[in-house]
């Protein structure tokens, strides 16, 4: 019996509650520019089932997308130390439980097509501010009055007013 | 700059894979600019610096450029 707060709970509650504590992971990660463009999708469907089996649930992704690296990294592959100056880079986000998050930066490591992956822990929704859509900025006059921007339509009012527009046009060349 | 970028846009979250926005915060040799240059919070200074850190490791920012 422990007591927590003011609350008695037993042992058995207690590995109940902790039980359920999985967390948002992200890995990222660069692979080798070996790779042909048709064999991307199996590398990387396969890195995405491998983490799969570890019991994680797939949260969010990025296919890998080739680009040039802002230096030169080194691997050894089969006793040989290779140079890469440009790779694939993609990101998966997943929920996983805290202790088997280790067995997946094992998993990894220990692939002989990723050159380097970081994984770390974050947060469900989009992190990524450029993607999101721009804030509406309120422009302000000389004087400090508001002025006013575009009407506020919904997409079947706009299309309205686009047949409404080429209705009218097609009239007139008619005439 | 003088108003925290990431309050007056609503940001919660630094990502290292936001480059666009990360290399705001860096100067010409990349070395991550001063407090008092970016004009961050102290917890949104520390939210960049380790995005930057990140950034590096993974070949999308260099560590420093000549």
């Amino acid at each position: 019996m422990f007591f927590r707060g003011f609350t008695a709970v037993t042992m058995e509650e207690m590995t109940q509650t902790e039980v359920s504590d999985n967390g948002v992971y992200e890995v990222g990660f660069l692979l080798v520019p070996d790779i042909t463009e048709d064999g991307l999708a199996e590398v990387f469907g396969n890195l995405k089932t491998s983490i799969l089996d570890k019991g994680a649930i797939a949260v969010s992704e990025e296919f890998p997308k080739h680009m040039p690296l802002a230096y030169t990294m080194e691997k050894t592959i089969n006793n040989k130390i290779e140079r890469f100056n440009n790779g694939y880079f993609g990101w998966i986000k997943f929920e996983l439980e805290g202790s088997k998050v280790a067995a997946v930066d094992a998993m990894l490591r220990l692939r002989i097509d990723v050159i380097r992956h970081l994984l770390i822990s974050t947060v469900r929704e989009n992190t990524i501010a450029s993607k999101r859509a721009p804030s509406v900025r309120r422009r302000k006059d000389e004087s400090g009055k508001e002025i006013p921007g575009a009407p506020e339509m919904t997409k079947e009012e706009i299309d309205r007013e686009i047949e409404a527009l080429v209705d009218t046009k097609t009239v007139e060349t008619a005439a | 700059m003088k108003q925290d970028f990431f309050s007056s846009n609503n940001i919660k979250h630094v990502d290292y894979k936001d480059i666009e926005v990360l290399k705001k915060f860096l100067g010409p040799t990349a070395k991550i600019m001063s407090h008092r240059r970016t004009g961050l919070s102290s917890g949104n200074q520390r939210k960049v610096a380790l995005a930057v850190k990140r950034a590096r490791f993974m070949g999308l920012i260099p560590y420093i450029q000549k």
